[in-house]
C-alpha cells in the first residue's frame, strides 16, 4: 500500500517538471528584425535585434511608452554565442519565434553567408522561411531607424514585399533563407532585394516619425544583389532585377513605358507567361512570352483605334525583346546565369555560347475609362 | 379491539391521528381511523360517515356487518385487510380504517387527498414550440400525461416499491414489443436489488442503478417533459419514472443523445441540423477554450498570429499573475456566482447575475487582476455550458474543463492531448445498460446517423426502432 | 482473454496508424539521404514486401483459429519452448514500445519543450495508454475509429496547400539509381514499419470474418499514404535540404504560410503525432499485457499493466541520444525484425506441418 502510495506521489511531482517549459507572454522578448553583420578585418559578427514593445504598440489608453521597437546589438566571433550572451543585456526570455525579416550587410554578403544558413537551419528556435534583405546603407543606421505608418520595421519590410508576393504565381516571393539554400547548389542566381536608407542620420527618436516627410528618414527598395552558391556577386538595378523575374521566378507584372507616335504611353502588362523551348538542345533556346496589356496612362495625340492598340502591342514587344537580349547579354558578360540556361537543360561549359532568342506577343485587354484621349486642337 | 389499541400505540401520539367511535347499536360499534391531514375530510363526510349515520340499521348489520358497510359505501374504493401492519401501511397512505367493535370487519377505503401543483411549464426544459406541460409530483398524473399521449396497448408500466422507510412508487415504463428484452430485463435486475431506506428522487435510483459512478457523464438522460418522454419511449427506451419527484429516467443513452433537444423535432429539418452543430461546437468550445488559452499563453506562444500576440503581450503587462492561476480564478469566481445565483432569491438573483459578470468584470480588469482576454474566454466558456439542452450533461462539461485547464497548466499541448486520449479512451469504455455510450460513431453505424449528427426530415427516417435497435 | 469483438473497419483503421504511427517523421529524412529523388520508390517496394508478410502471418493465423501467436507457439512446439519464444515476443514488443515512447519523446523535447526531461513524457504518455490498455482492446480500437478521420485531413489538406511550393527541379539531382544496391541500403524501411506488423497476430483472433481484406487492404493504403507524403517531401522541400534536416515534414508544416495569419502550423502537427503515437503505443502496449497474460495465466490486466509503464519508460533512454538509435536502426534492425517476423512465424508453421497440429491435422471425420 505504501509503495503504491509513494508512486503515486512521485508521479504526480514529476509531472510538475512541465512547468520548467512556462514561457509566458510577457517574459519574452519578441524578436521581429535580426541584422547580422561580419567584420571582414577581425571575423567577428554583429548582431542587432529589434525587440517589440507590446506596451508602445497597444492602443490602449494609459500607455506612457512611445517607443514601438527598442534595437539590441552584440559582438561575438561565432553565431550560436548569441543566445546566451543576449541574456547579458535584454531584461526578457529571446523569443526568436516571430521574426519577421532578416538584414544583411553587403560586406558579409560578398563574403558568403553559408554560415548563417547553416546556423538558421539547425536551430529549431529559427525559421527558414524568413525574408532577407541586403543593405547598402550601414547596418546600425538601419536597425537604429523608426519607420512610419507600420510602427514596427520588420512587419513595415514585410508588408513591403507583400505588395510583390501578390504578383507572383503561388504567391510565393523567393527570397527567403530557403530559397537561397534551394539554389545553393544550382547555378541560376537567386536575387534578393537591397533595402537603402535615405537619410544621413539615423531616424532614432520616436519623435522623428512624426514628421510628414515620409521618404527624407524612410527606406527603399530598389535594386537587387545577385547570390550565387550564397555569395554575393553583383548588383543588379530595378529594371534588371524585375525582368530576371519574371523569366525565371513567375513574377507576372511589369510596367513600362513605350513610345508610340512620339508620345509616351503607360502600360503594365498583366498575367505574363514565359515558356522555354529548346530549339536545338544545348545550343538554341528559344522564349516565348505572351502577356495582357492595359493602359495606365496614354498621352499620344491622336484617336484610340483598333490600329493605334495594335501599333501599341507591337511597340511593346520589340521593347521588351530589346530589354530581354540586353539582359541576356549582360549576364553572359558578367558570368551570371541570370536565364537559367544551366538548370534547364544547358550544358555548364557552352552556356555562354548558347544562342537564345525571345519572341514578345501581347494582346490588349483593358484600356482603361477614356475612349480616346483629350485633344487640343 | 385488539387491532385497535395496536394502532393506536403506534400511531396516537401523532396530533393528526384521528380515532372515532361510532355506536351503531348496544352490539356494533365501529371505529374509523384516519391520519387527518392526509385524507380529504369532505370524501371521508360525504362518503363514510353519511351513509353509515344516515342508514337505519337491520338484521343484515348485526349478522354480518361487512357486507353491510360494503354495500354502503362505494365498493371501488374498499379494501379488505388482516393484520395491525397492514393498518398501520395502510392509515399511512391515506386511507380511512372501519374497524367493527368485534373485530372481524376490518375494511378500508382509499380517500387520500393529493397535495400536488398543477400541470406547468417544465422549468428545467423550455421550448419555443411544443407542448407545455411538464411532469408533476404525483405519479399518478404523471401516467396521465404519458397515457394522454400513447393510446397503445403495448404500454407497460411495472410498479415497484423501493426504500424501506420511504416506500415510493417507482414505474418501469416501457412498450413492449420495441424495447429489448435483455434491456428490460437488465433494469429490473438493477431495480430490484437497491437496498436502500430512502429514495425521495429520481437520482437516488440513478446512482443504484448507473453502470460508472465514478464517471463525470451521466449515464441515464433525464427529463421533466411527457412528449419527450413518449419519443423516447417509442424509440425503445426504457423509462423510469418516481413518485415525489418530476424527473423521470431515460435508459440506455449514448453521448449523441444529450445534444438532442425536444425542439429539434418541432422544428425544421435544416434548422436542427444546424442548431446541432453549433451545440457540438458550443461544447468543444466550453472544454478547450479555457485549456488552450493557458497552454497557448504560457507554453507556446509561437502559435498565436503577430497581431494578437503583441495585444495579448500588452495586456498581460499589468497582470501579476501567471496565466494558470489567473484563469483559475476568474472560472472558480465564475463558479461561485453561478452558484450563488441559484440559490439567491428571486428578485436579487436578476441583480447578482448584471452585477456578477459585467461589474466584476470590467473591475478585475481595471484592477489589473486579470487580462480583458481572460474575461472574454470565462464568459465564452460559461455560456457556451449552457447550451447543452440537459443540465447533467453540463455539469460533466464543467469537471471535463478545469480538468484540461490543469493538465494545459501542467504541461501544455502535451497534457491537454495526453488528456483528451485519456477522455476518449473512457468515453467510448463507458456503457449504459450494454450499450456503447459512443455509438454510433463508434463502433460505426452509419445507419443511426440520420438522427445524431444531421436530423434529416421525417420522410427519411424510414427505418422503425425494433430494426434500428439490433444494430445498438 | 476478454470477449472483443472488432469489425473490419476498426482493424482496417489500426492497421493503418500503427503503420504509419511514427514512420511519417522518422524515416524521410534517411530515406531521402540514402536513395535522393527515388525514396518513394522504396516505399513501394516495402509495402509490397509488408503485404507478403501479412500473407503469411494470414495464414498461419488461419490454421490456428482463435489462437493469438503466443498461445499458437505454446501449442506447436510444446510448454517449454513455446514458452520461451512467447518470452522472446513478450520482449519483443516491449522493445518496440520503448523505441516508440523515446521516439515520440525526442521528437516533444527537440521541437517543442525543450526543457522538461524525457522521463516525464514518458510516464505521462504510458499512464495514458496503461488506462487504455486496461479497459481493452475494444475502446482502443473505438478511439482509433473516431480519431483516424481526424488524424487524417489536418494532415493531409495543409500538405496539400504547400503544392503551390512544388518545383519539379527538385527531381533533376544527378544521382544515378542502383536498385540492388539502394534496396540493401534501406532494408530499415523494410523493418520498419512493416515488419512491426506481426504484433497483430496478438489481435487477429478478436476479428471478425473481414479480417484478411481489412489488415492487408490496411497494410497497402498505409504503403500508399507514405509513399505519397515522402514523394511530397521531395517535391516541396528538395533533396538537398529534405536530406539535410531529420524531420523534413515537421519543417514543412513550420514553415507554411497562408495568408499571412494561419502560419505556425506546426503544433497541429504535433497533435497529430501524439495522437497517433498514443494509439500504436496502446496497441504494442496491449499485445504486450496479453502476452504475459496469456503467458502466466494471469485474469487481470491491470496488475501487469501499471509496472509495466516503469519498466518501459526506463528503457526507453538506452539509447544516449538520436543519433546513437539512427546508427543503430540502420545496422541491425532489419536482422533483428527479421527473426520475429520471418523465422519465428516459418519455423511455426513447419513444425505445425510436422506434428499435424490445428487446422494441419486431417480429421478423421473428413466428409
Amino acid at each position: 500500500m505504501k509503495a503504491s502510495r509513494l508512486g503515486v506521489v512521485l508521479t504526480l511531482l514529476a509531472l510538475c517538471t512541465g512547468c520548467w517549459d512556462i514561457k509566458d507572454i510577457n517574459t519574452l522578448a519578441i524578436v521581429s528584425l535580426a541584422g547580422v553583420d561580419k567584420d571582414p578585418k577581425s571575423g567577428d559578427f554583429l548582431a542587432y535585434y529589434q525587440v517589440m514593445n507590446p506596451t508602445g504598440l497597444s492602443t490602449r489608453t494609459g500607455s506612457s511608452a512611445k517607443a514601438a521597437v527598442y534595437t539590441f546589438n552584440f559582438k561575438d566571433f561565432s553565431h550560436g554565442r548569441f543566445t546566451e550572451k543576449t541574456g547579458r543585456a535584454m531584461p526578457r526570455l529571446f523569443f526568436t519565434a516571430h521574426l519577421q525579416s532578416y538584414i544583411i550587410s553587403e560586406r558579409y554578403a560578398r563574403e558568403g553567408i553559408l554560415d548563417l544558413i547553416n546556423y538558421v537551419e539547425l536551430n529549431p528556435e529559427r525559421r527558414s522561411n524568413l525574408i532577407i534583405f541586403v543593405s547598402d546603407s550601414p547596418l546600425d543606421v538601419i536597425m537604429n531607424s523608426f519607420t512610419p505608418l507600420d510602427r514596427v520595421p520588420g512587419r513595415f519590410m514585410r508588408s513591403l514585399s507583400n505588395h510583390y508576393q501578390r504578383n507572383f504565381r503561388m504567391n510565393i516571393y523567393p527570397i527567403r533563407f530557403k530559397d537561397l539554400e534551394k539554389d545553393l547548389k544550382r547555378q541560376t542566381p537567386t536575387v534578393i532585394p537591397i533595402i537603402h536608407y535615405n537619410g544621413v542620420k539615423a531616424a532614432s527618436k520616436s519623435d522623428e516619425i512624426e514628421k510628414i516627410n515620409a521618404t527624407q528618414n524612410g527606406l527603399t527598395f530598389a535594386e537587387g544583389a545577385v547570390f550565387i552558391h550564397a555569395r554575393m556577386v553583383g548588383r543588379l538595378d530595378d529594371k534588371s532585377k524585375v525582368l530576371f523575374y519574371i523569366l525565371n521566378k513567375k513574377y507576372r507584372r511589369l510596367t513600362e513605358t513605350i513610345t508610340v507616335n512620339g508620345s509616351y504611353v503607360d502600360v503594365e502588362a498583366q498575367n505574363i507567361q514565359v515558356q522555354r523551348k529548346w530549339i536545338a538542345p544545348g545550343s538554341h533556346l528559344s522564349f516565348d512570352i505572351h502577356a495582357d496589356l492595359r493602359i495606365i496612362n496614354n498621352q499620344q495625340k491622336r484617336k484610340m483605334t483598333l490600329q493605334n492598340l495594335q501599333q501599341i502591342e507591337a511597340s511593346f514587344n520589340k521593347m521588351l525583346e530589346a530589354k530581354a537580349e540586353a539582359l541576356e547579354q549582360m549576364s553572359k558578360d558578367k558570368g551570371w546565369d541570370l536565364l537559367g540556361i544551366q538548370d534547364h537543360g544547358g550544358n555548364e561549359d557552352s552556356w555562354r555560347q548558347t544562342k537564345v532568342t525571345f519572341h514578345v506577343t501581347s494582346t490588349m485587354t483593358t484600356t482603361g475609362n477614356t475612349s480616346t484621349p483629350y485633344l487640343l486642337e | 379491539m385488539l387491532i385497535v389499541h395496536q394502532i393506536m400505540e403506534r400511531l396516537g401520539h401523532s396530533p393528526d391521528f384521528v380515532c372515532h367511535e361510532f355506536a351503531l347499536s348496544p352490539d356494533l360499534g365501529l371505529f374509523c381511523i384516519y391520519i387527518s391531514s392526509i385524507v380529504s375530510t369532505e370524501h371521508a363526510n360525504e362518503f363514510i360517515f353519511k351513509p353509515i349515520l344516515e342508514q337505519n340499521l337491520d338484521a343484515r348489520a348485526l349478522h354480518d356487518p361487512k357486507s353491510w358497510l360494503e354495500s354502503l359505501i362505494p365498493k371501488a374504493q374498499t379494501d379488505a385487510f388482516k393484520e395491525a401492519t397492514e393498518g398501520i401501511q395502510r392509515l399511512l397512505e391515506g386511507q380511512c380504517l372501519l374497524i367493527s367493535s368485534s373485530g372481524d370487519c376490518r375494511l378500508s377505503y382509499d380517500i387520500a387527498k393529493g397535495q400536488n401543483r398543477s400541470v406547468s411549464e417544465p422549468t428545467t426544459e423550455a421550448s419555443i414550440r411544443g407542448p407545455r406541460e411538464g411532469f408533476v409530483e404525483d405519479i399518478a398524473r404523471n401516467v396521465a400525461l404519458i397515457r394522454k399521449r400513447l393510446k397503445s396497448e403495448h404500454l407497460i408500466f411495472e410498479q415497484l416499491i423501493i426504500g424501506t422507510e420511504t416506500k415510493t412508487k417507482v414505474y418501469l415504463t416501457y412498450i413492449d414489443n420495441i424495447a429489448q428484452v435483455k434491456v428490460v430485463e437488465e433494469f429490473r435486475r438493477r431495480l430490484n436489488s437497491i437496498h436502500a431506506d430512502s429514495i425521495l428522487e429520481s437520482s437516488y435510483i440513478e446512482e443504484w442503478i448507473q453502470d460508472n459512478t465514478w464517471s463525470p457523464f451521466p449515464q441515464l438522460l433525464f427529463t421533466e417533459r411527457p412528449d419527450s418522454v413518449v419519443a423516447k419511449l417509442m424509440e425503445g427506451q426504457v423509462v423510469v419514472m418516481t413518485d415525489g419527484t418530476p424527473i423521470a429516467l431515460v435508459g440506455p443513452v449514448t453521448f449523441f443523445q444529450f445534444f438532442n433537444s425536444p425542439e429539434d423535432y418541432y422544428q425544421r429539418a435544416d434548422i436542427a441540423t444546424l442548431s446541432r452543430w453549433l451545440r457540438f461546437f458550443a461544447f468543444l468550445l466550453s472544454i478547450f477554450v479555457p485549456a488552450l488559452y493557458i497552454a497557448v499563453v504560457s507554453y507556446h506562444p509561437e502559435l498565436l498570429p503577430n497581431s494578437l500576440l503583441i495585444s495579448l503581450a500588452a495586456q498581460r503587462e499589468e497582470v501579476p499573475f501567471p496565466a494558470f492561476f489567473e484563469a483559475a480564478i476568474m472560472m472558480v469566481t465564475f463558479e461561485i456566482l453561478r452558484e450563488a445565483g441559484l440559490r439567491m432569491p428571486r428578485i436579487a438573483g436578476q441583480s447578482i447575475s448584471i452585477v456578477g459578470a459585467l461589474v466584476l468584470g470590467e473591475a478585475a480588469v481595471e484592477a489589473g487582476l486579470v487580462s480583458a482576454a481572460m474575461v472574454i474566454v470565462v464568459s465564452l466558456t460559461a455560456i457556451s455550458n449552457f447550451v447543452s439542452p440537459n443540465y447533467g450533461f453540463g455539469i460533466a462539461q464543467r469537471i471535463i474543463q478545469f480538468a484540461f485547464m490543469i493538465l494545459a497548466g501542467l504541461m501544455g499541448l502535451f497534457g491537454l492531448m495526453c488528456g483528451v486520449f485519456f477522455v476518449l479512451i473512457h468515453l467510448v469504455s463507458l456503457r449504459s445498460f450494454g450499450v456503447k455510450y459512443f455509438t454510433p460513431l463508434a463502433p460505426l453505424v452509419l445507419s443511426a446517423w440520420r438522427d445524431t449528427l444531421f436530423r434529416v426530415p421525417r420522410y427519411k427516417m424510414k427505418r422503425f426502432p425494433h430494426r434500428r435497435m439490433q444494430n445498438k | 482473454m476478454e470477449q472483443a469483438n472488432l469489425s473490419g473497419w476498426q482493424l482496417f483503421n489500426l492497421t493503418l496508424v500503427f503503420i504509419i504511427g511514427t514512420s511519417f517523421i522518422l524515416l524521410p529524412g534517411s530515406l531521402i539521404a540514402d536513395a535522393k529523388q527515388y525514396g518513394w520508390l522504396v516505399f513501394i517496394w516495402a509495402f509490397l514486401y509488408g503485404i507478403i508478410l501479412g500473407g503469411l502471418w494470414l495464414y498461419l493465423s488461419s490454421k490456428f483459429p482463435g489462437l493469438s501467436i503466443v498461445q499458437i507457439a505454446v501449442q506447436v512446439l510444446g510448454k517449454w519452448a513455446g514458452g520461451f519464444v512467447s518470452l522472446l515476443y513478450v520482449l519483443f514488443f516491449i522493445q518496440i514500445a520503448s523505441w516508440v515512447t523515446r521516439n515520440m519523446s525526442d521528437f516533444m523535447h527537440i521541437n517543442v519543450m525543450p526543457r522538461t526531461p524525457l522521463s516525464v513524457f514518458n510516464i505521462m504518455i504510458l499512464a495514458v495508454c496503461a488506462y487504455a490498455v486496461v479497459k481493452g482492446i475494444e475502446s482502443i480500437a473505438m478511439v482509433c475509429e473516431l480519431l483516424s478521420l481526424l488524424l487524417t485531413l489536418p494532415f493531409w489538406i495543409p500538405f496539400s496547400i504547400m503544392i503551390q511550393e512544388w518545383d519539379w527541379q527538385n527531381f533533376n539531382v544527378p544521382y544515378v539509381f542502383h536498385p540492388w544496391e539502394t534496396f540493401l541500403n534501406t532494408r530499415y524501411a523494410l523493418a520498419f514499419p512493416f515488419m512491426e506488423t506481426v504484433s497483430f497476430m496478438m489481435i487477429f483472433p478478436f476479428a471478425g470474418r473481414r479480417l484478411n481484406l481489412a489488415f492487408l487492404s490496411g497494410i497497402g493504403f498505409a504503403g500508399i499514404n507514405l509513399t505519397l507524403s515522402i514523394l511530397f517531401t521531395i517535391g516541396v522541400l528538395g533533396v538537398e535540404r529534405a536530406s539535410h534536416l531529420i524531420y523534413p515534414i515537421f519543417i514543412i508544416f513550420r514553415e507554411m504560410e497562408f495568408t499571412n495569419f494561419i502560419e505556425h502550423l506546426e503544433s497541429v502537427l504535433s497533435i497529430n503525432i501524439l495522437l497517433i503515437v498514443c494509439i500504436k503505443l496502446s496497441l504494442l502496449f496491449y499485445c504486450a499485457v496479453l502476452a504475459i497474460c496469456q503467458l502466466f495465466e494471469v485474469k487481470e490486466r491491470g496488475v501487469v499493466a501499471y509496472p509495466l509503464i516503469w519498466i518501459i519508460s526506463a528503457y526507453a533512454l538506452f539509447f544516449k541520444n538520436i543519433v546513437e538509435n539512427v546508427n543503430w536502426v540502420k545496422m541491425y534492425l532489419f536482422n533483428y525484425y527479421a527473426l520475429y517476423a520471418i523465422v519465428i512465424p516459418a519455423v511455426l508453421i513447419i513444425c505445425a506441418r510436422m506434428r499435424k497440429k490445428g487446422r494441419f491435422r486431417k480429421r478423421e471425420t473428413a466428409t
